[in-house]
């Protein structure tokens, strides 16, 4: 368990050297953001003095050297446009992008298992089948257009719920969170659906697939043999069994939610990371560009690194397996 | 090496292996050209593309139909896929108006609701109007012609660098197939939304750029399932009875290894096509995708979007069901395709 946790570790800190490599000269070909500093009608004086300040006048190298130093300081720039330091100002939007995808992450679970053990139970039969081509089109319809459709239908056409914003928050553990206001979480509703949709047609197909091959297998006999009900085999027997991969998955879709919170943050004018980033793209705001994706990075491999933690917890073979090698 | 000899090896299929692999190379460069070429309309290139994909899908379906058009959804989504790849490929004889020609639009017929005629009455907008007088069900034929072609022609690329890179990767073996594959996992481990997202950051708006982009995030998808596939592949008897006719390393690879290698992708291709068509137009709607002389759906569907609040919900709503039947049906076409050709699933 040791050697393979050391070895994962080592792998994560490679994966942030490249990354910082990938990243520094991916932004790095990003327009001229001087441009978008000074006015165009500045003498080219004041643009040298503005480039020396930034530090943009010295050679690739240098910057990348500066950069690689900074940053191992945990200071990734300051913000051209907002003026703050750009890891401070990415925290103070990341309570909003986390809660959201944590509310989606919830509904996916609550709408995609039930549907998807039922689904597997019922595979033959219409209801089955039914499910399983609903589920199509969740992963075929485009967040963006989701959440279009959940505003016209719940905010333009019944108006029951607001469609941009976070409304009300709260101070919890110095975050500011919208989940624990009932305003908040009115706001909160459609986003965190659209999010989820995606993700629950995901988790049916896993329960679907999973309840399929657990309903053939010995201890769902033996259980009908003792006579317990259909409700209790699935949701009790059957459900322990098939929990491990669509927990896996979800642990690693838990990173694609957050990076997907990109499309559904800039529907509803949702205040993250994500509508960050889009802002930050389009004024050429580099050190905010490049602290979003640096702090992705830690955010995916500490994600991975936890789903290969639960997944030994969970899963007794596979320990079995990670310590004898 | 003499023909006769390896003739005997081969199986039975490969002719129709070479056909498909015509098509598919008829369609890869007939897409090329019309993405390239500025308005799209070389009839020939078009009626070659249509063909190939005709080809392609009976190529793929030959002798197993039946199994495929088990149920109606089959039916419904390969008549529906079909209807939209010819309103996409023949976009500029059926629509009723040219968007993207000023000559034709009146910023008088600005907003109008569906179902409203033009000044003089020789033109009815049956999906309404954009703000600039544009006819919707005419932006929604081209922007469907965009979004597919610059879907398929991104997947088949992308498809054909995985494809090398992943044999290449089983066939060097050792240190080059780790580097390799650590590429990969480095490249799988971010999701594509975010790659492409700050690629086009980069590169900046434009048909060619999204393209690249979209190669880019795919590619090495497939550069993991080829590898996959073929290491299984390369330990049959058929590789070893290849090279014990001592046939050379190149031949093996192309000749025998490539082809099957090939089948497993087309299930996912077909999927992949979809998702990237939803790729594409995320990243259109966020402003960082196709320009906007030669809009997709999603780009469609983002200019309608200020509007929809007030109440014109036509603009971007049409432009959204056109999107959603063409990756639905996509994907429907996709899901009977890995019913019908995985025989493990088969119950």
């Amino acid at each position: 368990m040791l050697v393979f946790l050391l070895r994962r570790l080592a792998q994560s800190v490679f994966v942030m050297a490249a990354m910082m490599v990938v990243v520094f000269f991916g932004v790095y070909m990003i327009g001229n953001p001087v441009d978008i500093l000074i006015s165009p009608d500045a003498t080219p004086a004041e643009i040298d003095e503005t480039m020396a300040r930034f530090g943009f006048d010295q050679p690739v190298y240098v910057q990348f050297l500066k950069f690689v130093g900074n940053a191992l300081q945990g200071d990734l720039g300051r913000s051209f446009v907002h003026g703050e330091p750009a890891v401070q100002l990415i925290i103070s939007y990341m309570p909003a992008t986390l809660e959201l995808a944590a509310l989606g992450l919830i509904f996916s679970v609550l709408i995609g298992v039930p549907l998807g053990v039922y689904a597997g139970y019922k595979a033959d039969r219409w209801q089955g089948r039914a499910i399983m081509t609903g589920s199509i089109f969740g992963f075929s319809l485009p967040n963006f257009w989701v959440g279009m459709l959940l505003i016209l239908i719940f905010a333009v056409e019944l108006q029951w719920l607001p469609s941009t914003g976070r409304g009300d928050t709260v101070e919890v553990l110095g975050m500011r969170l919208s989940i624990f206001t009932a305003d908040g979480l009115q706001h909160m509703l459609l986003p965190a659906l659209t999010l989820a949709l995606y993700k629950a047609s995901l988790v049916t197909r896993l329960a679907r697939a999973g309840t399929q091959e657990a309903l053939v297998q010995d201890y769902v006999k033996f259980a009908r043999a003792k006579g317990l009900s259909e409700t209790r085999i699935l949701f009790v027997h059957v459900l322990k069994n098939i929990m491990i991969p669509i927990i896996t998955v979800l642990g690693l879709e838990l990173g694609s939610m957050i990076a997907f919170a990109v499309v559904t943050e800039t529907v509803f004018a949702w205040p993250g990371m994500g509508k960050l980033l889009i802002d930050s793209i389009l004024t050429l705001d580099r050190p905010v560009i490049v602290s979003y994706l640096m702090l992705t990075v830690i955010i995916f491999i500490i994600i991975n690194f936890a789903v290969d933690v639960i997944y030994t917890l969970l899963d007794p073979r596979v320990r079995v397996k990670g310590g004898a090698a | 090496m003499s023909a006769p000899e390896t003739a005997m090896t081969l199986p039975t299929g490969d002719r129709w292996r070479r056909i498909n692999m015509a098509a598919g190379l008829g369609v890869a460069a007939s897409l090329a050209l019309l993405l390239t070429v500025e308005g799209a309309a070389l009839l020939p290139a078009r009626i070659v593309l249509l063909a190939g994909l005709i080809v392609l899908a009976a190529g793929l379906l030959r002798g197993r139909a039946r199994k495929f058009f088990s149920g109606p959804s089959a039916y419904v989504a390969t008549a529906s896929l079909l209807v939209l790849a010819v309103l996409a490929i023949f976009a500029t004889e059926i629509s009723p108006q040219n968007p993207y020609d000023l000559r034709q639009l009146d910023i008088m017929d600005g907003r109008q609701p569906p179902g409203s005629t033009n000044f003089d009455g020789s033109m009815t907008y049956h999906l309404g109007t954009d703000e600039q007088g544009r006819d919707i069900l005419s932006g929604i034929l081209y922007g469907l012609r965009v979004s597919l072609s610059v879907s398929i022609f991104a997947t088949l690329a992308a498809m054909a660098i995985g494809v090398v890179v992943g044999i290449y990767a089983a066939w060097a073996g050792g240190r080059t197939d780790a580097i390799l594959m650590r590429i990969v996992d480095f490249q799988l481990s971010f999701p594509s939304i975010l790659v492409a997202l700050m690629l086009m950051a980069a590169f900046g708006r434009g048909l060619d750029k999204i393209v690249i982009a979209l190669i880019i995030v795919q590619w090495a998808y497939y550069a993991r399932t080829v590898r996959g596939t073929a290491l299984s592949e390369a330990r049959k008897d058929y590789i070893d009875a290849a090279r014990g006719l001592g046939l050379p390393a190149r031949r093996i690879v192309f000749g025998h290894l490539l082809p099957n290698c090939i089948p497993p992708l087309i299930v996912i291709s077909t999927v992949q096509v979809a998702n990237t068509i939803v790729l594409e137009s995320s990243l259109s709607f966020l402003g960082v995708g196709v320009p906007i002389t030669q809009p997709s759906l999603g780009l469609l569907i983002s200019n309608g979007y200020g509007y929809m609040l007030s109440g014109q919900y036509w603009m971007s709503m049409y432009p959204g069901v056109a999107l959603l039947a063409i990756v639905a049906s996509i994907n429907m076409v996709g899901d009977r395709l890995r019913d019908t050709l995985n025989p493990r699933l088969t119950r």
